[in-house]
């Protein structure tokens, strides 16, 4: 070859060599522009294209009665959400998604453009919402399932349970109360799209499960409560009212009912004057049935006794410049009629013996002027002004019931104590919170319950009210068959112009029963009854209603005779406790389309009715006699309660020594008797 | 026998070949990545038979002598013209285009690529004989054809990105072998008014294509979309990469032709600046090391026969590292010894085993 033409090659090659190396240093500061300066742009620009987190909500846990029935239950239902970027058309979507769904056009069309992706359509759809969405197949439309309350027995202790917002939050009531307890962890779930625009979800975090709660309420209780609340309400045309029933010697309440109710399943179409609890909020002067405790001070601090005479002065007494009468003209009364006769006459004398600072301490030691605590929000505390501003006349006013607010939870708590035998209790809802197999106790009695009052005062005031129930202002809170103890109230509300109303009362009964052995203390107060108000003629036969079908229930042994009169008018057992598994139970009836139970009925081939295992059988009490010997059960860590409810399950008597939990029993469990037997049991309150 | 073997052992040229195999391992794992919801094929499994047979492909090249090839330049080069006629003829139509053909249902070839070897020993055959210091217009016109017969036979599949990657042998060849100042000038001229001509001939997907090469955002769920795609992979990638298998842009099938065309994205998104970097780097390496090569080359038919090699290669990766980071308009160029597919790997290989060939025999014996 040539040596010229050789020689001119190195050149050559240089030069496109050159050229080559141009453009692998193009290419090569290119990828630092891309994947340097670039990154965080082009990074974001893969993660919006590619995912979207969202929450869901956890399983909310279970509120359940003390014997198990479900009160408030979650169930999974359908959220619809879009993915807007997949929609081709939405305009043509928009108008198939409102018409589906009931919500406005323009509101769903600005939704999908809201956002290029993940946007709420609305959430927790109902069973037919669902199907009629999933039936148009629409392009970039989804769905997640969601835990969304339900309330299956719809008002009942509604305001106990309270409710939650479109995110199970809890708004009010133990829902709010137990909101980190029962909530749970939401979960958090990664949606990714890939290039043919499906997406698919995928699970980063699954939500965590909220404990349940057992409550002390007894949904039968609650249920009689309520329906005798209801009644008196309508019939006494008041403004509303509000009832609690609590075990005496533990503080559980056993129920708790405000009327007027509301629906918690559907909460926001109720006025919110509604769903606050009476029986924690509202705070009134509790007139008469503060008597109670003015007796109690007096009595305890020995300053007088039941059957010394007070001079009632002919109807009137005057204190300061304020003239205080009776509504008949008294002369002397022993205390013990000073009380069932409700003098406030008699209660200003007993007043005055206490003096202020003596019958102050012993209003806080009773619970008023503080929350109770019970686990429920919002608890009002009751008002009470430190003796040190009382002027004479409000340790007058306040020894008859005026000049101090009250709440109901605080009566009965108090007149609980009176009924336990003078110690203090704690008043609770939730008995204990269940996490998975995990149970753990939610009320912890902590310190020994407090003496208030002695024994003796005890049986002393509890010997006087049922003067008041078998004499007194109470006599229509007479029981069949059961002795009981209590106190009437009329208070007067306060104008506006601060003035005591002549029209507008508060009336009221607090009591319980039996009184030797009381399984039920009870609150009943009534909201403004026109016509008839006074507490007697009012609340005392609400509270004889709820108790006499209460106490059958709880299959506690009578231990009156029926009185000839009350033979002879006796009546057929006037609204019978429900069968709340069967259809006459209010909630059954054809309001349960549309709801969540329905909804879940429909999805899996059943039919719309309320799960009978979840509203229970109702236990009427009564025994059946089997052939042959029966094995006697072990009784032993019951309650007087369980322990009749056991045995007259089998057919057996008891006999019952002490109070609190059964320590021993004869004959000893697993002997044989004859039907009928009786069995005796000691009980204590040892811890 | 014993001298050959010596031969290979003493000038075989290892270090192109490591780049090779480094490069290609790392095709396979990306391949793998790419592919790994892919259930019914095992690309990776595929590949890697590829390579080897793409190996042996090297061996048989710079076994023979590449006097000898050039020798039989000629009859190769009628092969490869009956090939691409029988690929129009029996070919079996891929998207649009008869590009491969079908050696018994079990093995799938696209004859453009191994044509392309064709046509560096044919090209350079001619070239090296011409002994003028420029070349005439009858030796361009002349070379021109060379090339020109299999470029329209594979624009008649059509397949105008195959076509292109013809070119740069011919223009290569013909800068080496010397084109008069004019001639170039003329060249510039002519090739502004083929554009402007051929501008009214293009079809409009042809003209949308070269729109959204220069503004990919004007259509980013259509034409634009694979290079915004692209991109978006390359750039999420970042410094370190997303780690191998952990492309969410690929697994989640944004990317298109991941495993082939697209396969430098994944390289970019999962190994990140530093991977991308190697790769080009390994790239620049072997055309490196190929042109000291053809510097040191015994004669011209060996430079022209390396450089027609490396413009092949060269071609392949800037065009198509170009158009994964959206410097260069999207054509279904694949990458070589990185992206999935037989014809190309072993089209490499061959190119590769040329240009070995041509280093062992550097010194006159």
């Amino acid at each position: 070859m040539p040596p010229k033409s050789r020689e001119s090659f190195p050149a050559r090659i240089f030069i496109l060599s050159g050229f080559f190396l141009v453009w692998a240093v193009v290419l090569a500061s290119r990828l630092v522009h891309l994947q340097i300066f670039q990154y965080t742009d082009l990074s974001a620009k893969a993660e919006r294209q590619q995912s979207r987190s969202f929450e869901i909500s956890p399983r909310r846990g279970t509120i359940y009665d003390r014997h198990g029935r479900e009160l408030a239950v979650s169930v999974n239902v359908d959220s619809a959400y879009a993915i807007s970027s997949e929609i081709k058309d939405p305009r043509q979507t928009g108008d198939a998604l409102a018409q589906a769904l009931g919500l406005e056009r323009q509101a769903v069309l600005a939704k999908l453009k809201a956002t290029r992706g993940f946007v709420w359509l609305k959430r927790k759809l109902d069973a037919a919402e669902a199907s009629k969405v999933k039936a148009l197949q629409l392009r970039g439309v989804y769905f997640e399932k969601e835990s969304k309350r339900f309330y299956p027995n719809r008002e009942l202790a509604a305001h106990v349970l309270g409710y939650v917002g479109i995110d199970d939050e809890g708004l009010s009531g133990l829902e709010f109360a137990y909101q980190k307890r029962i909530g749970g962890l939401p979960g958090q779930v990664l949606l990714h799209t890939d290039a043919h625009q499906r997406s698919f979800s995928s699970v980063e975090r699954p939500p965590e499960p909220g404990e349940d709660l057992v409550l002390t309420i007894d949904q039968t209780l609650q249920y009689l409560v309520e329906q005798e609340l209801a009644v008196q309400v309508k019939e006494s045309n008041a403004l509303g009212g509000t009832v609690i029933m609590m075990a005496p010697h533990s503080g559980e309440v056993l129920a708790m009912a405000s009327y007027p109710a509301f629906n918690p399943n559907h909460y926001s179409k109720y006025a919110p004057e509604l769903w606050k609890n009476r029986a924690i909020v509202s705070v009134y002067e509790p007139g008469s049935t503060f008597k109670i405790f003015t007796a109690a001070t007096a009595l305890e601090e020995r300053l007088t006794r039941p059957d010394e005479l007070i001079d009632c002065l002919r109807g009137a007494i005057v204190v300061g410049k304020h003239r205080i009468r009776d509504h008949k003209p008294y002369g002397l009364l022993p205390v013990r009629e000073v009380v069932a006769y409700s003098s406030n006459v008699g209660a200003v004398q007993l007043g005055f013996r206490i003096g202020k600072e003596r019958f102050e301490r012993y209003i806080y030691a009773f619970g008023f002027g503080t929350p109770t605590d019970v686990d429920l929000p919002g608890e009002a505390k009751g008002l009470l002004r430190p003796s040190s501003q009382w002027p004479t006349v409000t340790l007058a006013n306040i020894a008859m019931g005026q000049g101090i607010g009250v709440t109901p939870i605080q009566l009965v708590t108090a007149v609980s104590l009176i009924a336990n035998g003078g110690h203090r209790v704690k008043p609770h809802i939730v008995e204990r919170t269940r996490s998975g197999a995990i149970e753990k106790v939610s009320f912890e009695p902590g310190a020994p319950p407090g003496r208030v009052i002695s024994r003796e005062t005890a049986a002393l005031l509890a010997d006087m009210l049922t003067g008041v129930v078998k004499t007194g202002t109470a006599k229509s809170s007479q029981l069949e068959g059961f002795s009981a103890a209590g106190k009437t109230g009329t208070a007067q509300k306060v104008d506006p112009n601060g003035r005591y109303s002549h029209t507008r009362f508060i009336a009221s009964f607090v009591g319980f029963a039996p009184v030797d052995r009381p399984e039920i203390a009870m609150v009943v107060t009534i909201d403004e009854p026109r016509g008839r108000y006074y507490g007697g003629e009012v609340a005392a036969p609400v509270f004889r209603n709820i108790a006499e079908q209460a106490l059958r229930y709880l299959t506690v042994s009578p231990d009156q005779e029926l009185t000839p009169a009350q033979l002879a008018k006796r009546r057929p057992a006037h609204n019978p406790i429900p069968d709340l598994a069967s259809d006459e139970f209010e909630p059954a009836n054809a309001s349960w389309e549309g709801s969540p139970e329905a909804m879940l009925a429909s999805q899996t081939g059943g039919t719309a009715t309320p799960d009978a295992s979840s509203s229970g059988k109702v236990e009427v009490a009564g025994s059946f006699n089997r052939a042959g010997t029966i094995e006697v059960p072990d009784l032993h860590g019951r309650s007087l309660r369980m322990a009749i409810v056991n045995l007259s399950k089998l057919g057996l008597q008891l006999e019952a020594f002490g109070s609190g939990l059964v320590v021993e029993q004869s004959p000893a469990s697993a002997s044989r008797v004859e039907p009928g037997s009786k069995i005796l049991v000691k009980l204590s309150r040892r811890h | 026998m014993f001298g050959k073997f010596s031969l290979y052992a003493k000038d075989f040229d290892w270090l192109i070949f490591l780049l090779a195999m480094g490069i290609a391992v790392v095709g396979v794992i990306e391949i793998h990545s790419a592919t790994q919801y892919d259930r019914n094929e095992s690309f990776y499994l595929k590949q890697i038979y590829r390579i080897l047979l793409g190996v042996l492909l090297m061996v048989v090249v710079m076994s023979i002598d590449y006097h000898a090839l050039a020798e039989n330049g000629p009859y190769l080069y009628a092969i490869a013209i009956l090939a691409l006629i029988s690929v129009l003829l029996f070919g079996k139509r891929v998207s649009g285009s008869k590009s491969w053909i079908s050696l018994g249902g079990f093995f799938e070839l696209q004859p453009s690529e191994l044509v392309k070897v064709v046509v560096v020993i044919a090209l350079a055959r001619f070239l090296c004989e011409i002994r003028t210091e420029h070349l005439t217009g009858a030796d361009v016109v002349k070379a021109s054809a060379i090339a020109g017969v299999p470029i329209l036979l594979v624009m008649l599949q059509p397949d105008l990105g195959s076509a292109m990657t013809f070119i740069p042998i011919l223009l290569v060849g013909l800068s080496l072998g010397g084109l008069p100042p004019k001639w170039i000038v003329g060249a510039a001229i002519m090739a502004v008014l083929a554009v402007g001509a051929g501008w009214y001939n293009l079809k409009a997907y042809q003209k949308e294509r070269i729109y959204t090469f220069l503004q990919p955002e004007r259509d980013p769920q259509g034409h634009g979309y694979h290079s915004i795609q692209s991109k978006i992979a390359v750039g999420s990638g970042g410094f370190w990469g997303k780690g191998v298998g952990k492309g969410s842009q690929t697994r989640l099938g944004f990317l298109p032709e991941r495993h082939t065309d697209f396969i430098f994205s994944v390289v970019g998104e999962e190994l990140g600046f530093v991977g991308a970097a190697a790769v080009l780097l390994f790239y620049l390496m072997i055309i490196g090391r190929s042109v000291q090569i053809a510097q040191t080359a015994r004669d011209k038919l060996g430079i022209y026969l390396t450089m027609g090699a490396v413009s092949v290669l060269l071609f392949h990766i800037l065009e198509n590292v170009g158009m994964v980071v959206g410097l260069m308009p999207i054509t279904g160029i694949p990458l070589p010894l990185l992206s999935y597919g037989g014809s190309s790997v072993m089209a490499t290989f061959m190119l590769l085993g040329l240009i070995v060939n041509v280093r062992m025999r550097r010194y006159v014996n």
